[in-house]
C-alpha cells in the first residue's frame, strides 16, 4: 500500500473516531441553579484542607439585593500570601445597569482589623465582560499591612467596601478569621 | 484550444501524467462538486458560529478560516517545488479524502468542544477543510491550466450550486445533514477521479466512507442527537443561556430549530410564569406568552410600557414588524386590532410559535392575523398609502450574522428612507412606535427620524409636537438609566390637551416620561444636541457615531466612529499572509507585475458583490433570498463568461476588454436597482427575481472572464507553477475585499464600495499588470 494511502486512511479514521468520541462525551443542555446564599451564610473562603491553617471566611456582604448582583471570592490561601497582595475575584451581574463607566479601583476601600485603610493603588484585571452588564475580574490589593502579609493570628478580619454601584451605593463584604 | 493529453508537462510531479486520463467533463464535474462543498461548509460554519460568538467575531473567525484556501494554494506551490517520493505524495483523489476527513474533524471540534475563549483556535480549526480544498483546486488549475476557462466555469458553477444547496439544506435538514452533504459531494468527486486512475484499489477508502456516512445519514435520530448536543454553544459565555446561568436563573432549553437565517431556541424559565423566551442566535430574545384564548387572563400585559402605543389611538389596522414569539400580536389583540399584519423575518420564530400553538393558542393562526415571513421594510414599501393606524416595531434587531457576516447583519428598517415609507403607509392619525434598547439606539433613531421628516418638510418644532418618549421603570434602576424606552411619532401633531392626557396615562402606568410635547422634556432637546442624555451617559460621543442612517449606509447598530477592530485584524492578516508567504515566492519565480492582477481581481470582485447582496435584500424581501439570487446570478453569469472569455476579440492592443466592461456595468446595475426600489412597486416575487437576474447576469458574465484569462496567460508563457500562487493570492484578497467592502459600506456607503471595485477593474484595464514586460515576445 502506498504511503499516501495510509495517510488518507489514518486521516479518515482519526476524524471519524474523534467525531464519535466527542459526541459520546457531549451531553444535553442542563442547568442546575446554585443554592442562593443568604447574607449571613458563609459563602466564600479558602480551599485549604489543612486544619492547622487559619482561614478568612466571609461572613457578611449581601449578594442579591439591588439591581446589580455583586459576588466576591477571596482567593488567597493564607499559606500562599506573598508580598502582601490580597487577591479577590469580583463578579458583577445586572440586567439593566450599564457598568461601562464604573471604575472599580476608584470605588473600592480595603480595611482590616489592624486599622489599615487602603483607598487607592488597586489593580483590576477584567477577565470577562459581556455588554458591561456581566463583568468578572481580579482585584488585587497591595501591601495591606506592615508585615506585607497576613499571618494567622495577627489579623482578625478584613473588609472590602464597594461604593457607587447604583441602587445600593455602599456594599460591605467582611471576612473573619476562624480556625 | 489544445486537447488534454497533448501538452508538454513541465511540472516535477510525475504522477501528473496519469491525470490526463481523466475526461475533462468528469474533471469539471468534480471541481464543481468540490467548489460547492467548500461553499456549503463556509456558510454552515458561519451559521454554527453565529449563536456562539458575537456577530463581528463570526465574520472575523470565518474570514480567517477562508484564508485556508489561499494558503492551500501556497502549500500546493511548495509541494510542487519539492522533489518527493512518489509513494508519499498525495494524489488528487487522496486530497479529496483529506478534505472529507477535515470536514468531519473541523465540524466536530467546533460543534462539540466546550467554548474556547481564544478565537484564533476556531479560525485554525475552521481553516482545515479550506487548506485541503485550496490545495486540490489550485493543483487542478495548475495541471490543467490550458483549460482555465472551463475550470473557472466549473468552479463558479459549483459555488452557485453550493449557495442554493446550503440554504435549502439548512432550512430543511439542519447543519449536521448539510455538512454530510458537503462531505458527500467530496467523496463522490474522489470516487470519480479514482475511477479514471490506474490503481482502482484507491476507491476502497471513499467507498467505505460513503457507506459509513450514508448509514449515519439514514439514521436521522442519531443525527438529531448529534445536533442537539451543541457543546460549543451551550458553554459559550456570550449567549442568553449564559446570562441566565450567571444570574443563577433556573431555566431549561425546551426546543430548538435551525434554518439558513438563524438558530432559534425556546427557553423555559419556571419563575417567568407568563410565558417562554424565544431566542434567536442565542442573543435576540422575544416572549411567547402563555395564552388559552381568554383575554381576561392576560390583562396584566396592559401595564407593560410596550402596550402604551396601543392606548394612544385607533388600532383597527396594525402592522407589527418582528413579532417574534408573538407577544406583540397579543398586545394588538388586547387593544382590539381586527386586522393585524405580522411581518417576521425569522422563519424559525414563526415555526416555533406554530409548533407550540397549544401553548400560545396558535397566535399566528388567529383570524385577525396575516403572517408574512419577509423583511419588514420590503413589506412596508409594497403597502398602499394610508394603510395603517399603527406601525409597531419592538426591539427589532437580530444578532443573526447571516451568511456573509456584517454584510447581512444589519437591516433597512431604521433608515431615513424607511421612516419615509412608514410615514406614507400610516393614515392621517397613524402612529409609528419603536421599543428600543437604550440611550444609544434611541438617540440615533431620533436623529434619523428628525432628518427624514425634515426632508419631507416637517420642521424640528413640528416634529417635537408629534413625538413622545417614555422610559421604562426597571426595578432598582436609577432614574437616569434609559432602559428599553418607547419612541412614538404620530403623523398629526398632538394637541396640548392630548399631551396632558397622555402624560397622566404614562404617570398612572408608572412609566417615566422623557419627552411629552407641551408638558415635559424641554431640557431633553438641549441635552440631545450635546449627546448628554441620561446624565452624561453618552459622554464619549466623540468616539461614537450617531449620524442618521440611510439605505446607502444602513448600519444602524454601528455606533463606533472608528473602524471595527475585528475588521482591521482581518485586513492585517491579509497583508501579513501576502507579505510572509506569497511575496518571497513571487520573487523566487521572478513575477513582479502579474500578482497585482490577481490581487486586484480578488479585491474588486468582492467590493462589488457584497454591497449588491445587501442592496438586493431590500428589493427581494429577505436576506437569504438575496444571498441566493445575487450569488447564483453573478456566479452562473461568471461561469458563462468564463467559457466565453477566450474569445480573441476581447484582446485589444494588449488590453483585455471585459476589464473595462465591469466598471461600466457595476455602477449601472447599482443605479438601476436603486431606481427600481425607489420608484417602482413590483409585487410579484417571481418578477423581482427575474429582474434581479436580468440585471446581474450581464455583470457576472464580464466579471467571470478576467481570472481564467490570467491563468491562461500564465499557461501560454509556461508559468504553470505560478498558478497555485495566483489562485491563492486571489483567494486571500477576496477575503480582504469583503472586509474592505464592509468597512467602506459602513463608513461611507454601498455606492462607494461599488465605485472602489469598479475603479480597481478600471486600473487593471489601463495598466494591465498581468503581462510582465519580458513576456512580450511570447504574447
Amino acid at each position: 500500500m502506498r504511503k499516501s494511502s495510509r495517510i488518507v486512511i489514518f486521516a479518515v479514521g482519526f476524524s471519524l473516531l474523534t467525531a464519535l468520541v466527542l459526541h459520546l462525551v457531549s451531553g444535553d443542555y442542563i442547568f442546575i441553579p446554585r443554592k442562593k446564599a443568604s447574607a449571613d451564610q458563609i459563602t466564600a473562603g479558602v480551599k485549604e484542607t489543612d486544619n492547622s491553617i487559619a482561614r478568612l471566611v466571609r461572613i457578611s456582604g449581601a449578594i442579591e439585593p439591588g439591581n446589580v448582583e455583586v459576588q466576591i471570592l477571596f482567593l488567597n490561601p493564607l499559606s500562599n500570601l506573598k508580598e502582601g497582595n490580597l487577591v479577590f475575584r469580583l463578579s458583577l451581574n445586572t440586567l439593566n445597569v450599564n457598568l461601562k463607566n464604573y471604575d472599580i479601583t476608584r470605588n473600592v476601600i480595603f480595611e482590616d482589623s489592624r486599622g489599615t485603610k487602603i483607598t487607592s493603588g488597586f489593580k483590576w484585571k477584567e477577565t470577562h465582560n459581556l455588554d458591561y452588564r456581566h463583568i468578572m475580574g481580579i482585584l488585587t490589593v497591595f501591601d495591606p499591612g506592615e508585615q506585607k502579609a497576613l499571618p494567622a493570628g495577627k489579623i482578625k478580619w478584613i473588609k472590602l467596601i464597594l461604593n457607587g454601584i447604583p441602587d445600593i451605593r455602599k456594599r460591605e463584604f467582611l471576612w473573619k478569621l476562624i480556625g | 484550444m489544445k486537447k488534454p493529453g497533448k501538452n508538454k508537462l513541465i511540472t516535477v510531479n510525475p504522477s501528473i501524467h496519469t491525470y490526463r486520463r481523466i475526461p475533462i467533463i468528469a474533471l469539471l464535474l468534480c471541481l464543481s462538486l468540490v467548489s460547492a462543498s467548500l461553499f456549503i461548509y463556509q456558510v454552515t460554519l458561519t451559521r454554527v458560529f453565529s449563536p456562539m460568538l458575537r456577530y463581528h467575531y463570526v465574520f472575523l473567525v470565518t474570514s480567517m478560516a477562508i484564508f485556508g484556501l489561499g494558503i492551500g494554494g501556497y502549500i500546493s506551490y511548495r509541494l510542487a517545488c519539492r522533489k518527493r517520493k512518489t509513494t508519499s505524495a498525495l494524489r488528487l483523489p487522496e486530497w479529496l479524502m483529506i478534505l472529507a476527513a477535515s470536514y468531519i474533524l473541523s465540524f466536530s471540534l467546533i460543534y462539540k468542544l466546550p467554548f474556547i475563549n481564544f478565537y484564533a483556535v476556531y479560525s485554525v480549526i475552521g481553516a482545515l477543510p479550506f487548506l485541503a480544498g485550496g490545495v486540490f483546486i489550485s493543483m487542478v488549475f495548475k495541471i490543467f491550466s490550458e483549460q482555465s476557462y472551463k475550470l473557472y466555469f466549473a468552479d463558479l458553477l459549483g459555488a452557485g450550486l453550493g449557495s442554493v444547496t446550503v440554504v435549502f439544506s439548512l432550512n430543511q435538514w439542519g447543519p449536521v445533514n448539510t455538512v454530510l452533504i458537503a462531505i458527500g459531494f467530496t467523496v463522490i468527486s474522489s470516487l470519480i477521479l479514482s475511477f479514471y486512475l490506474p490503481d482502482k484499489k484507491e476507491m476502497a477508502v471513499p467507498i467505505s466512507l460513503a457507506v459509513i456516512l450514508g448509514l449515519a445519514g439514514i439514521y436521522q435520530p442519531g443525527i438529531r442527537q448529534f445536533e442537539e448536543r451543541f457543546t460549543g454553544y451551550f458553554t459559550s459565555p456570550l449567549t442568553s443561556l449564559s446570562n441566565f446561568r450567571s444570574d443563577n436563573i433556573a431555566h431549561s432549553l425546551l426546543d430548538w430549530n435551525w434554518d439558513a437565517y438563524s438558530r432559534t431556541d425556546l427557553i423555559n424559565i419556571p419563575t417567568f410564569r407568563q410565558g417562554r423566551i424565544v431566542s434567536i442566535d442565542g442573543g435576540s430574545n422575544s416572549e411567547m406568552i402563555r395564552f388559552d384564548g381568554d383575554l381576561s387572563k392576560i390583562n396584566g400585559l396592559k401595564r407593560d410600557l410596550n402596550y402604551l402605543p396601543f392606548e394612544t389611538g385607533s388600532n383597527r389596522k396594525t402592522l407589527l414588524i418582528g413579532p417574534g414569539g408573538g407577544k406583540d400580536i397579543l398586545l394588538a389583540i388586547l387593544a382590539g386590532s381586527t386586522d393585524i399584519q405580522a411581518v417576521e423575518i425569522n422563519r424559525g420564530s414563526v415555526r416555533m410559535a406554530q409548533k407550540y400553538a397549544s401553548y400560545n393558542d396558535g397566535i399566528y393562526n388567529r383570524k385577525e392575523v396575516t403572517l408574512h415571513v419577509q423583511d419588514g421594510r420590503n413589506f412596508v414599501k409594497q403597502a398602499p398609502a394610508g394603510s395603517y393606524d399603527l406601525i409597531y416595531l419592538a426591539q427589532v434587531m437580530t444578532d443573526a450574522t447571516e451568511t456573509v457576516g456584517f454584510a447581512l447583519a444589519e437591516n433597512f428598517i431604521y433608515t431615513k428612507e424607511a421612516i419615509r415609507d412608514y410615514w406614507k403607509a400610516l393614515d392621517d392619525q397613524g402612529r409609528l412606535a419603536f421599543i428600543l434598547h437604550d440611550e444609544k439606539d434611541m438617540t440615533r433613531l431620533l436623529l434619523t427620524i428628525k432628518e427624514s421628516l425634515a426632508d419631507m418638510g416637517i420642521s424640528e418644532e413640528q416634529f417635537r409636537k408629534r413625538l413622545i418618549l417614555v422610559n421604562r421603570r426597571m426595578p432598582g434602576a436609577s432614574s437616569q438609566t434609559i432602559s428599553m424606552p418607547l419612541l412614538m411619532v404620530r403623523k398629526s401633531p398632538f394637541t396640548s390637551k392630548e399631551a396632558a392626557k397622555l402624560f397622566q396615562l404614562i404617570k398612572s402606568g408608572r412609566h417615566t416620561p422623557i419627552y411629552i410635547p407641551y408638558v415635559t422634556g424641554d431640557k431633553f432637546w438641549a441635552n440631545l444636541k450635546q449627546f448628554r442624555i441620561a446624565a452624561g451617559k453618552l459622554k464619549f460621543t466623540k468616539r461614537m457615531n450617531f449620524t442618521p442612517t440611510s439605505d446607502n449606509k444602513p448600519y444602524f447598530y454601528d455606533f463606533e466612529s472608528s473602524i471595527n477592530i475585528s475588521l482591521l485584524i482581518i485586513l492585517a492578516g491579509v497583508i501579513l499572509i501576502a507579505l510572509l508567504f506569497f511575496k518571497p515566492a513571487f520573487r523566487k519565480i521572478a513575477l513582479k507585475r502579474s500578482p497585482y492582477y490577481f490581487i486586484g481581481l480578488g479585491l474588486g470582485f468582492m467590493l462589488i458583490e457584497i454591497p449588491l447582496i445587501q442592496k438586493f435584500t431590500l428589493f427581494l424581501g429577505h436576506p437569504t433570498r438575496s444571498f441566493i439570487v445575487v450569488l447564483v446570478a453573478l456566479l452562473s453569469g461568471g461561469g458563462a463568461g468564463s467559457l466565453a472569455g477566450g474569445w480573441k476579440r476581447f484582446n485589444l492592443n494588449r488590453r483585455y476588454l471585459p476589464l473595462i466592461l465591469v466598471p461600466l456595468f457595476a455602477p449601472l446595475v447599482f443605479m438601476l436597482i436603486n431606481t427600481i426600489i425607489n420608484n417602482w412597486q413590483i409585487t410579484s416575487l417571481e418578477l423581482r427575481v427575474l429582474v434581479s437576474f436580468g440585471l446581474l447576469l450581464p455583470l457576472g458574465f464580464f466579471m467571470g472572464m478576467p481570472f481564467p484569462h490570467g491563468i491562461k496567460t500564465l499557461n501560454l508563457v509556461k508559468k504553470e507553477n505560478a498558478v497555485p500562487l495566483m489562485w491563492g493570492i486571489n483567494g486571500i484578497m477576496s477575503v480582504g475585499g469583503s472586509v474592505l467592502a464592509v468597512i467602506i459600506s459602513m463608513k461611507i456607503g454601498f455606492s462607494f464600495s461599488i465605485a472602489a471595485g469598479a475603479l480597481i477593474y478600471l486600473v487593471l484595464f489601463l495598466f494591465m499588470p498581468l503581462y510582465e514586460k519580458k513576456w512580450e515576445p511570447v504574447l
